[in-house]
């Protein structure tokens, strides 16, 4: 639930609140997925980065991320928490469903708002196998207004995927655009209420290297994105990353990254794993 | 503002529409649009308990991801390498370094053979489901919980899972030679590249010749000393190239026939699938098969392998085919339960064989320890100031421990440089090895042969 953690709202700021909101919204924009697999190899949306490859999770695969966590360091000694529990399935071949339902929690010097940030039901089909055609993929993703922090209205976001393989590394683009009502940036209590992704248009390049006899895969990214926000200015980011085989069925990542324009420049960390099992 | 909104996401949709548009046009005149797909392994209980109960042996596993790999990318994206590219600089790695430490996880294979995966994913899908089919299998009978009516009822489970992509899957009917060495590209792999052939014989041995003890065994420690059996003998198939290595394509038929009795059309399979291994390996090595068509002839391949039609032959024949080509050319059948244990290596037994052999060994006073193995050697001198050294360990697991850390061409730890006074050469069998110091090849082949010669009923 969204609580004001002080004892009184007269020092609940208007601009605190809209930016806490804002910054909720791009960092679970970076956080929320569409693709989430156990294989260190292939890459997820917020798993450590955003931009993700075309290929989804293996037919009959489940694949559990159970607790990944991003903490973002924000401006006026602001921290945000998120949490983003998901299931992936292998539904079909080529087509991955997920379900996931983002908590987040933030943590201002003079307010505290916590809670449970939407439901995203999402699909990721890919359409080949790399070959001298690039991989290529379209993902549909719906994000619900549930919970206290999961806004008021439906988005509904498209987005294509490529990816590209060479010897030496591997490229991924991504681009993206989301349907839905516009919030205002003079409007405190709708942007403060909805802290999903919000983002109109995303679009970004990544880039992977993969060292294979240590299941290891180091990677960046660049991307720019237009927030929902009537108003708001693209905001740019790059980030780093690694993934990491713990065993056959667990892996880990952890990754960082920065804004560095925008409405709201901040650092932010990620840190997850996930657990894979096939339907029987 | 919603009107602006909807206009941009329409101009989105139809740039998205466009670009599906267009890449469903090209789909029928691009000829590599492949559509080939992962699937998840069978969800069981046993899963990975193979790796739990056998984690050496399954590691050698993950090497043999590398050693396919990288054959299939060297061959595709370096034509006109010279053979020791692949003879001697990647038998190297793997024999003195990854073979030796091999890597932790199973590989992904498409970091390593980039170019090949992307020229025929199909091929590539096919492999990996048939080695998710050997993993599993191997998983089945490592579980000690179950019992042997239930490995069988879980292994015909696992093949109905493996047989229901039939677009993965190989035919469970046996092929003839004329598919695999009837070809116009035939052979062309094994004449320019013996050695790593050979290498990937002795994989494709120990792949099946795992079974044989595991199927057979009766107790956990009894398949427990099988695979350890099965390991120690790939080992040995690796010893001295390409001597010691199948001289032709091991057929698990012939090298596991309790298992090919029990599970014949996994067997055959797995023959199936050895074989477009070689298939495929003839098609890259041959240059007059261009690049252009190398993908067509890899997939006319496939089809032949995957179908139940092209160059079928019966059961029987395949069995006797394994049988008439010779177990010992295809690295000899493997250790069974049933079969009597090797004998244990004392140093009594390893004399008289000096003895019955007629070489002379004159037992030299006790020197210092090397420092990369774990035991004293017992050293003698023999003709023209040559010398043997001889380990004796309490069983072949203790004796792996050593050995398997060694670089057995040069008898010495792959990072580490050993000055030794002649040619050295390793000898392992069951709980001995031993180090034959000589350049005299002709007599070093009769202490080869007397330490390894065949269990003599005299010696129990």
């Amino acid at each position: 639930m969204a609580e004001a953690a002080a004892s009184s709202p007269a020092y609940v700021r208007r601009p605190g609140r809209r930016r806490i909101a804002f910054a909720v919204a791009l960092a679970l924009s970076a956080a929320r997925t569409l693709d989430a697999q156990t294989d260190f190899y292939n890459t997820s949306v917020g798993r450590p980065i955003r931009i993700e490859d075309a290929v989804p999770v293996e037919y009959r695969a489940v694949e559990l991320n159970l607790a990944p966590v991003r903490l973002d360091f924000m401006g006026q000694e602001t921290r945000l928490w998120s949490l983003h529990p998901e299931v992936t399935i292998g539904i079909l071949p080529r087509t991955q469903l997920q379900l996931a339902m983002p908590l987040a929690y933030v943590d201002a010097p003079e307010t505290s708002t916590r809670g449970v940030a939407g439901l995203d039901v999402s699909v990721l089909y890919a359409l080949n196998m790399e070959t001298s055609i690039p991989a290529l993929g379209v993902a549909g993703d719906l994000a619900l207004p549930v919970g206290p922090l999961g806004g008021t209205s439906t988005y509904g976001t498209v987005k294509g995927i490529v990816t590209r393989t060479l010897p030496w590394a591997r490229f991924h683009g991504n681009a993206q655009f989301t349907a839905g009502p516009s919030t205002s940036l003079d409007d405190a209590t709708s942007t403060a209420n909805d802290g999903r992704d919000l983002s109109r248009w995303l679009a970004g390049i990544a880039v992977d290297k993969t060292f294979a006899f240590h299941s290891l895969l180091v990677t960046a990214e660049s991307f720019a994105e237009q927030p929902i926000d009537r108003g708001s200015s693209v905001a740019w980011s790059v980030g780093a990353g690694l993934r990491y085989q713990l065993d056959p069925r667990w892996s880990m990542d952890a990754g960082v990254g920065r804004r560095f324009s925008g409405d709201d420049r901040a650092w932010y960390v990620t840190f997850g794993s996930a657990f894979s099992l096939g339907l029987r | 503002m919603m009107r602006a909104c909807r206009y941009t996401f329409v101009r989105g949709l139809t740039a998205c529409v466009s670009l599906l548009v267009v890449v469903s046009i090209a789909r029928p005149a691009g000829a590599q649009w492949s559509t080939a797909y992962h699937q998840f392994y069978r969800q069981a209980s046993h899963n990975w308990e193979f790796r739990r109960n056998y984690p050496a042996a399954d590691r050698l596993f993950n090497a043999f991801d590398y050693g396919h790999a990288i054959l299939y990318e060297t061959l595709l994206t370096e034509p006109n390498a010279p053979p020791s590219r692949l003879e001697q600089r990647e038998y190297d790695f793997i024999t003195q370094r990854l073979l030796v430490d091999p890597p932790r996880l199973p590989l992904e294979e498409s970091a390593i053979e980039v170019e090949y995966a992307k020229l025929v994913p199909e091929a590539k899908e096919m492999f990996e489901w048939a080695h998710i089919l050997h993993r599993q299998v191997y998983d089945i009978w490592a579980d000690e919980r179950l019992s042997p009516e239930s490995k069988d009822r879980e292994v015909h489970r696992l093949l109905k899972y493996y047989l229901a992509r039939r677009n993965a899957a190989f035919s469970i009917r046996p092929k003839d030679m004329h598919l695999m060495e009837g070809q116009p590209y035939s052979l062309a792999f094994r004449r320019r590249y013996p050695k790593f052939n050979g290498l990937i014989w002795a994989y494709h041995w120990l792949q099946v010749g795992l079974y044989e003890p595991l199927v057979t065994a009766r107790s956990s420690e009894a398949r427990r000393a099988g695979v350890e059996a099965a390991v120690a003998r790939f080992r040995a198939l690796l010893a001295d190239p390409p001597r010691s290595m199948p001289a032709i394509m091991p057929m698990t038929a012939a090298v596991a026939p309790e298992f090919s009795r029990r599970y014949p059309e996994i067997a055959i399979i797995f023959d199936n699938l050895h074989a477009m291994h070689d298939v495929i390996s003839d098609v890259l090595a041959d240059s007059a098969v261009p690049r252009s068509r190398k993908r067509a002839e890899i997939l006319r391949a496939v089809a032949r392998y995957r179908d139940d039609t092209s160059s079928v032959t019966t059961v029987a024949e395949w069995r006797d085919m394994a049988e008439e080509m010779g177990v010992d050319h295809m690295g000899g059948r493997a250790v069974t339960a049933d079969q009597p244990t090797p004998a244990t290596w004392t140093p009594e037994l390893v004399e008289r064989r000096l003895r019955e052999a007629n070489i002379e060994a004159r037992p030299l006073p006790p020197a210092g320890r090397h420092i990369f193995m774990s035991i004293p050697a017992r050293s003698y001198e023999l003709a023209g100031g040559d010398e043997l050294q001889i380990f004796l360990y309490p069983d072949s697991a203790s004796r792996a421990g050593d050995t398997s850390k060694l670089d057995t061409r040069r008898v010495a730890p792959p990072n580490m440089m050993i000055k030794w006074r002649a040619q050295p050469s390793l000898v392992i069998d069951g709980n001995l090895a031993a180090i034959i110091i000589t350049n005299d090849e002709a007599r070093r082949q009769r202490v080869r042969d007397a330490l390894s010669a065949p269990e003599k009923p005299s010696d129990r």
